[in-house]
C-alpha cells in the first residue's frame, strides 16, 4: 500500500490543493448533503412515530366495536382538522370569535370522537380527544419538517436545510413527548400540566362541589374562617374546562365580597431551573389562547380585586406526559403556599377565589 | 474507548509497525489520523438525536382519608386521584388514592 515509486513530497502536495479546491468549491455543497440525509433521517422517525400514534389510538378505540382497520381510514381523515384564526386586522371583540372558533372546534372533536367510539363514557372520551389531538399534533410535526425538507431540496436552499436541521433535536423532543403522551392519555394517567387541579384538589378535598360551567367545577370550601371558591377542571377525564367563564361568572355574583385571587398553573422553565420550582408572581397564570385569560383579567379589573400567581416550573415535555414525582410531591408544598397566602393577605370573613389551571386527566374531584 | 478500539482496528492490517520505513509511518500516521477525525465527525454530529433511555414506574400513593397510613402501590389502569379504592386496614376509614406519579432512573450512556 505504501509502495510510492514518485515523489511522496509532490503526492502530498498534490493530496492538499485537490482537498482545497473540493472544499472551496464543493464544501458547502457536501455540508447541505450531510444535513439532508440527517433530516430525512429523522422524518422517518417522524412518519413512523406518527403513524404508530394513530396506531395506538385505533387499538384504544377498537374495543368499541370498530375495526381497527376502518378506524384507522376515519382517524387518518379526522386528523388533518384545522382552525382558521380570527381576523385580527379589526381587533375589535376578537377574543370573542375566537372563543366560537375554540368552542366550535371542541364540539367538533367531541362528534370525531363519538362516531370513532360512540358507546365510550364520559371519562374515556375526553381522554380519546386529548390523544386524538397529540395525534394530530405529531401528524402536523412530521407534515411540517417534510414540507421544508423538500422545499429546501427543490430549491437547493442552504438557510431552509439549516434551519430544519438545527432545530430538530428540539422538535424531536416536543414529537417523542407527543408520542409518550399517548400512553398518559390512554391510560388516563395524571400528566404534568395536571398540576393545577391537583393542587385545588388538596385544597378542597371533602368539601361540596358543583359544575359552575361545562366541564369546570368549584367547591366551596372553608379555610381558618374564611370562604373559598376553589375552581378547577371537572375530572378525572382530560379536560381543562372553563377557568375563566367559572371566575366571571363568580366575580359578577360576589361582586366586590371576593378579596382576592390565587391562581395557580404550570409553567415552562428555562433551560437550567429545576423542575417543579415554586415561583410566585402576579397576573393571571393560564396558558390558553386568550378568551379565559382576558376573562379573569376584565373580571378582577373591573372590582379591583388584587390577584396572586403561583407557578411550577417544568419542560414541555413533562408537561405533557405523565406527572413525574418532583412534580407531585410539590402539590403539598403549593397548598401550604396558598394557605400563607390567604393567612397573610386576607382577613377573616373574606371570599378568596383559588384556580388550579390545567389538564385534570387522572384527578377526581 | 472508542479511540482505542479505533486504533485498535487499525493496527489489524499492519501488524509489522517497526518494518515500516519513515515515509511509510508517516503516511500510515497521516491515514489513521484523517480516518479518526472522519470518525469523529461523524460520531459528533449525530450527537444531538441520541436519546438517554429511561427506566419508568408509575406509582400510586395511597392515603387513609382519616388517620396518617400511606402506602405506596404501582399503578393500575383505571385509577385516578380522589378515587376510595379500598378501606384502611388501621382504623376502617376509606384509603383515597393521594398521587400517581413517574419514578425514573435515567440510564448512564
Amino acid at each position: 500500500m505504501f509502495q510510492l515509486n514518485m515523489d511522496q513530497n509532490f503526492i502530498y502536495t498534490m493530496i492538499f490543493i485537490i482537498f482545497m479546491i473540493i472544499m472551496t468549491f464543493y464544501g458547502q455543497k457536501i455540508q447541505l448533503l450531510i444535513w439532508i440525509g440527517e433530516i430525512e433521517k429523522q422524518l422517518r422517525k417522524l412518519q413512523k412515530l406518527s403513524e404508530e400514534s394513530k396506531e395506538k389510538l385505533a387499538e384504544a378505540l377498537s374495543k368499541y366495536g370498530r375495526t381497527k382497520k376502518d378506524l384507522l381510514k376515519d382517524i387518518e381523515k379526522f386528523t388533518k382538522f384545522f382552525i382558521i384564526s380570527p381576523v385580527d386586522l379589526d381587533p375589535a371583540g376578537v377574543l370573542k370569535r375566537l372563543e366560537h372558533l375554540l368552542d366550535v372546534s371542541k364540539t367538533k372533536m367531541e362528534e370525531y370522537v363519538h362516531i370513532l367510539a360512540p358507546k365510550a363514557d364520559e371519562v374515556h372520551s375526553d381522554n380519546y380527544e386529548n390523544m386524538f389531538e397529540a395525534c394530530a399534533a405529531l401528524d402536523y410535526i412530521y407534515r411540517i419538517v417534510r414540507h421544508y425538507l423538500i422545499l429546501g431540496k427543490k430549491t437547493q436552499s442552504t438557510i431552509v436545510i439549516m434551519q430544519i436541521h438545527m432545530q430538530l433535536p428540539q422538535i424531536m423532543e416536543i414529537a417523542n413527548s407527543y408520542f409518550k403522551a399517548l400512553d398518559s392519555f390512554s391510560k388516563g394517567l395524571p400528566i404534568g400540566d395536571g398540576i393545577g387541579p391537583l393542587v385545588a384538589f388538596h385544597l378542597a378535598r371533602g368539601y361540596p362541589y358543583r359544575e359552575i360551567v361545562e366541564d369546570t367545577v368549584v367547591y366551596d370550601a372553608a379555610f381558618k374562617d374564611r370562604k373559598l371558591f376553589v375552581i378547577k377542571a371537572k375530572g378525572p377525564g382530560g379536560n381543562v374546562g372553563k377557568p375563566g367563564e367559572a371566575v366571571k361568572k363568580l366575580i359578577n355574583e360576589f361582586k366586590k365580597k371576593i378579596s382576592r385571587v390565587v391562581i395557580i398553573d404550570a409553567a415552562a422553565k428555562l433551560e437550567g431551573e429545576t423542575t417543579g420550582e415554586i415561583a410566585e408572581g402576579v397576573g393571571a397564570a393560564i396558558g390558553d389562547p386568550g378568551p379565559e385569560k382576558y376573562k379573569i383579567e376584565e373580571s378582577i379589573r373591573k372590582y379591583n380585586i388584587p390577584i396572586d400567581a403561583l407557578i411550577i416550573k417544568q419542560s414541555l415535555p413533562d408537561a405533557i406526559t405523565t406527572m413525574k414525582k418532583e412534580i407531585a410531591e410539590t402539590a403539598k408544598k403549593v397548598v401550604d403556599k396558598v394557605k400563607d397566602i390567604i393567612l397573610s393577605r386576607t382577613k377573616e370573613g373574606n371570599i378568596v377565589l383559588v384556580i388550579g389551571v390545567g389538564n385534570t386527566i387522572g384527578i377526581g374531584q | 474507548m472508542l479511540i482505542l478500539i479505533f486504533i485498535l482496528l487499525l493496527l489489524i492490517p499492519f501488524p509489522k509497525l517497526g518494518n515500516l520505513e519513515t515515509g511509510q509511518l508517516q503516511s500510515f500516521l497521516l491515514l489513521s489520523i484523517m480516518l479518526l477525525f472522519s470518525f469523529l465527525f461523524v460520531y459528533q454530529t449525530m450527537n444531538p438525536f441520541r436519546r438517554n433511555k429511561e427506566k419508568e414506574k408509575t406509582v400510586s400513593t395511597l392515603k387513609c382519608v382519616n388517620c396518617k397510613y400511606t402506602e405506596q402501590t404501582e399503578f393500575v389502569e383505571g385509577q385516578y386521584i380522589g378515587e376510595i379504592v379500598k378501606k384502611c386496614p388501621k382504623c376502617g376509614g376509606d384509603v383515597m388514592v393521594q398521587l400517581i406519579y413517574v419514578e425514573t432512573g435515567e440510564k448512564k450512556r
